[in-house]
């Protein structure tokens, strides 16, 4: 392919790009996403696939057979900590305006300009590297296309030349242009993260298109592709050798610790995270991303071990296939595959490191030096673009003279094993409150040194900067200071260093932060970092003691942030905790502004311009205790508050009860007053109507007959009265039994002989069966009460029973300490429906129209209530036309 | 001989009103609920009804309505007599067409009056 279609490709494709990414920023500034924001979010985050995956899985894979995996398992095992740990990160770093892992750490580590340069120095020296072999792999792919798949790349061109530098310099201003627009580091950069997404989805299609051409267009699927292998091929890939589990372990700790802490991954994760919950997304979206781009790396290493010459080098494999089978086609979207990814790469991790160097390297040293400490928005913004170019620089220049004697795989393990080394002070900052600046200095310092001993100084042999004999003897000719084997300990050379650099890291942090004091400072922003979750706001968190001109800390803030953004800033302050006294020194601003100031310089600067601008009391512990133990207070009262508020829905409810409950009283008395005064109202109306008659006719043959209805409805009007009287003296207990020993047949027999008249006239046929045996039996009761019971059963039963051939039966049993008495008629019954309400006080009042109340309602009620006052029963059985049979259940007293 | 019917399901209060009507000279029909009522009316299209609200069966309210809403019924004039005193419920009453409405108890005088005036209004038509 001849090159300056490549060049053309490339150029396309930066501006296709370029123009997107210009499209979305503008867009999503104008609140108009193209599509929610959580998808580019969830997209930029396989941004960890860079030219390493894209051509170096595949080379990992024809040496090391599945040791590839490792790198994408170990970001896979993290998935379930997301929703704890990042976004406790994206938490504290949002509420804190921190936008870098070395502003994090230094943050929490009490804002030191020490701990700030230090991690910062680590960081850039640690991923520079790792970025230049992302140069290297688009030059090589580059060569590979212009000079055939067998072509072994010559790095000795001059730069002027050479197409990565013109490469880094495009990149570079695409930083600046859609990156650095803003002072503000915490704003997100959509435009970036689109153009990150589209990385993503250009490099998967690429990786999968060469995959499905070699895998169903050359062979016929991953069947074939084994059995096409040699014997030694398909042995690598025979299961994980022994011997290898350990570095499997360390592998899968290196990638896992890499996605959360490389600078482009802290980036796209943490710093561009705009909404917690877009985590979510990113967690199921980015491990089927994994899986999908690593199903094809076995079969295209196969197919290329099995097909290609073996003067191929297998990291070129990828793009190999294609061009060998003639398919230049393919081989140019494979290149543009392997283009996005290490531009993507390089976009991301520049601007992180870039920030970095401005905000936690040189503007804090640069604001120690300075005397007034005044320094104008345009510092930090020019020396992060200034940084930007410094990066891509180095990282060339590390590319032409030192990459390309290693493999791509190691130098990113390298780049992973530098970033392992914060691991510590992160979950310190995020778990553990006794944590503290010293631990932290000394893990780091010692981490590194044995890093860059163990891991650095063994490559620097090869380009002739270290001599070998400090690797084969040992420092100072001590063999067990050998960097390979430390303390002659036998592992390979990743493994070898991570176990060596980590341990002596996590050692040295724990055991120093537990033997040495952490300052008061430290130990609030501790607090605040570990229990950011259970913090409503988190400036009453932070304390700060001392006295400064607030005008002035306007001031400060409108050089910094703008005028318009601090006018801004101080609207939602005020918004948020009310207007602001000028005359006194208020902490919670002070913390404010500085928090928004950290947005834009960092925190160690933020620190140091405020402290310029005040006079600063050292804090104590026990201001932090007594902040603690006033925001405790506050989130007890809080508590009392949401318990005191429950208690009151619960008394609400209860209230709502006991008012329905009220109100249903209420109806049932308007019922039975309604109930009773029809059922006077009856009587009333006929002694009324026959009043008038005799009265208009004295001479009236019937009136006799008349004054003996009248005189009747009086009995009857007696009889409802005294019955409502007695009811409610038997709801209000103001009824005392009068017990004493009574005999049930007896009572049957008197309530019997008293409506003697009654039965005869109705001409009723009465069957009793009571048991001789059971007759004498006792039970202890009110005579009377009971009496009033069964004469009550009786005429109920008299009245329903039927017209023609009216029967009345009463049994009686015994049944274990109990006796059963039965009333029972031959009337109509009771309907089904009703037989549940029979016995409730005014059922009868029930329906007015349909039906006219033959008594009170209450006769049932009455009798119930007696019965149950006697420790009794009573209940009814009953078949619509068939009859109905009430039975009494009475304890017995046994002699 | 105008024809007057009465419905009610308290034996003494048709009696009383059975009495009064005779004395007066009408044909007086007599029904316990609104059942027996309606085979009354039916039967022997009665000019007059003196009618109870709350019944077994068929309610006063239900009787109202099926003289007056048959056009060869409507004519016959239809007197409440209830126990049910509330403004609503002789509200309803006039609503399902009742000519008049007295609550229980009422005075005998009264009604015999109305009864009368109400032949008399018929008769003035014819």
């Amino acid at each position: 392919m001849s090159a300056w279609i490549i060049i053309v490709i490339s150029l396309s494709y930066l501006g296709v790009l370029f123009f997107l990414a210009h499209f979305i920023d503008k867009r999503s500034k104008a609140g108009k996403h193209l599509i929610q924001y959580k998808w580019i979010y969830a997209l930029s985050i396989p941004v960890y696939c860079t030219a390493w995956t894209f051509y170096g899985s595949v080379g990992k894979a024809v040496n090391d057979g599945w040791e590839f995996l490792t790198i994408y398992i170990g970001p896979l095992l993290t998935m379930p900590l997301w929703w704890l740990m990042v976004r406790k990160m994206v938490r504290i770093c949002e509420s804190q305006r921190i936008s870098t892992l070395p502003d994090l750490i230094s943050s929490r580590y009490g804002k030191s300009v020490l701990i700030s340069v230090l991690a910062s120095v680590f960081i850039i020296l640690g991923v520079i590297p790792y970025i230049s072999i992302q140069l290297k792999s688009i030059v090589s792919s580059y060569e590979i296309l212009v000079q055939g798949y067998d072509s072994q790349y010559d790095p000795t061109t001059l730069f002027f030349n050479d197409s990565a530098f013109y490469l880094a310099i495009i990149l570079a201003l695409f930083i600046i242009v859609f990156v650095f627009k803003s002072i503000e580091t915490t704003d997100k950069h959509y435009g970036m993260m689109g153009a990150i997404a589209i990385d993503s989805i250009v490099k998967l299609v690429a990786f999968i298109a060469v995959g499905i051409f070699v895998t169903y267009g050359l062979f016929n699927g991953f069947a074939d592709l084994f059995n096409q292998s040699s014997d030694t091929l398909r042995e690598t890939f025979q299961g994980i050798p022994q011997e290898k589990n350990i570095d499997w372990f360390f592998l899968l700790l290196l990638s896992m610790s890499a996605i959360l802490l490389l600078p482009r991954q802290f980036q796209v994760t943490v710093a561009e995270n705009a909404k917690e919950s877009d985590i979510k997304t990113a967690t199921w979206v980015f491990p089927i991303y994994l899986l999908l781009i690593n199903i094809f790396v076995v079969p295209i290493a196969l197919a290329g071990k099995i097909s290609l010459p073996s003067t191929v080098n297998p990291d070129s494999y990828v793009l190999a296939m294609p061009l060998f089978n003639g398919q230049e086609g393919l081989a140019a979207l494979t290149f543009l595959g392997g283009f996005s990814a290490a531009t993507g790469m390089i976009i991301v991790s520049t601007t992180a490191l870039s920030i970095v160097a401005s905000n936690n390297i040189f503007v804090p040293l640069f604001l120690k030096r300075l005397e007034n400490k005044r320094i104008l928005a345009s510092v930090p913004l020019r020396s992060r673009r200034l940084a930007v170019f410094v990066i891509l620089f180095v990282a060339y220049l590390y590319y032409r003279f030192i990459s390309d004697k290693f493999p791509i795989v190691s130098i990113g393990l390298i780049s992973f094993a530098a970033m392992i080394q914060f691991l510590p002070a992160v979950i310190g900052a995020l778990y553990w409150k006794d944590a503290n600046k010293k631990g932290v200095v000394a893990g780091l310092i010692g981490g590194f040194i044995i890093w860059s001993f163990t891991l650095v100084v063994p490559t620097m042999t090869e380009i002739g900067v270290v001599s070998q004999s400090l690797v084969d003897r040992g420092l100072l000719g001590l063999k067990i200071l050998r960097p390979t084997s430390l303390f002659g300990s036998q592992m390979s050379p990743i493994t070898h260093g991570t176990f060596w650099s980590i341990f002596i890291n996590a050692s040295l942090f724990y055991s120093i932060s537990i033997l040495t004091k952490q300052s008061a400072k430290e130990r609030n922003v501790a607090e605040l970092f570990v229990d950011i979750f259970k913090k409503s706001t988190e400036s009453e968190s932070l304390v700060w003691k001392g006295k400064l001109v607030q005008k002035e800390l306007v001031k400060l803030s409108e050089g910094i942030l703008g005028k318009q953004r601090t006018a801004q800033s101080i609207i939602s302050y005020e918004k948020r905790y009310g207007s602001l006294d000028t005359n006194e020194t208020d902490p919670r601003f002070v913390n404010y502004i500085e928090r928004m100031l950290s947005g834009a310089v960092g925190s160690a600067s933020s620190r140091l311009l405020i402290s310029s601008i005040a006079q600063e009391e050292e804090i104590e512990i026990t201001d932090v205790v007594q902040l603690l133990k006033e925001t405790n207070e506050v989130s007890t009262l809080n508590k009392q508050l949401t318990d005191k508020s429950k208690e009151l829905t619960q008394r609400t409810e209860q209230l709502e009860l006991a008012n329905d409950r009220l109100k249903n009283l209420d109806q049932e008395k308007d019922d039975f007053i309604s109930t009773v005064t029809h059922e006077l109202r009856t009587p009333l109306t006929s002694i009324k109507a026959f009043v008038e008659i005799i009265q208009d006719n004295p001479d009236l043959d019937e009136k006799d007959q008349f004054l003996s209805t009248i005189n009747d409805e009086i009995d009857r009007m007696t009889r409802l009265i005294n019955q409502v009287l007695d009811f409610e003296k038997l709801e209000s207990g103001a009824i005392t039994l009068e017990r004493t020993l009574v005999i049930p047949h007896q009572i049957v027999e008197d309530s019997l002989a008293s409506m003697e008249h009654m039965l005869k006239s109705k001409d009723i046929n009465l069957i009793k069966d009571f048991p001789s045996d059971l007759q004498p039996q006792q039970i202890i009761g009110d005579e009377d009460r009971l009496k009033q019971v069964f004469m009550n059963l009786l005429s109920n039963s008299v009245k329903h029973s039927k017209q023609t051939g009216p029967r009345i039966e009463i049994t009686a049993v015994r049944s274990n300490q109990e006796i059963e008495i039965s009333i029972s008629d031959n009337g109509h019954g009771i309907k089904k429906e009703n037989l549940n309400q029979i016995f409730d006080k005014f059922f009868q009042a029930r329906d007015q129209t349909r039906k006219k109340p033959k008594g009170t309602g209450l006769g049932l009620s009455i009798s119930k209530k007696i019965i149950e006052m006697h420790n009794g029963s009573i209940t009814v059985e009953s078949e619509w036309e068939m009859g109905s049979k009430f039975t009494v259940k009475l304890p017995l007293e046994l002699k | 001989m105008k024809k007057v019917l009465i419905v009610d399901d308290e034996p003494n209060i048709l009696m009383s009103l059975d009495f009064l009507m005779r004395k007066e000279g009408y044909e007086v029909f007599i029904a316990r609920d609104g059942y027996e009522a309606i085979k009354i009316i039916d039967d022997d299209m009665p000019d007059i009804i003196v009618l109870d609200i709350m019944m077994p069966t068929v309610d006063g309210y239900e009787v109202c309505q099926y003289v007056k809403n048959d056009d060869k019924k409507k004519h016959i004039k239809v007197i409440f007599l209830s126990a049910k005193s509330k403004k609503e419920d002789i509200e309803k009453g006039y609503e399902m067409g009742a000519d008049f409405y007295m609550t229980k108890p009422f005075s005998t005088r009264d009604l015999m009056k109305e009864v009368k005036r109400m032949n008399q209004q018929e008769n003035m038509k014819n």
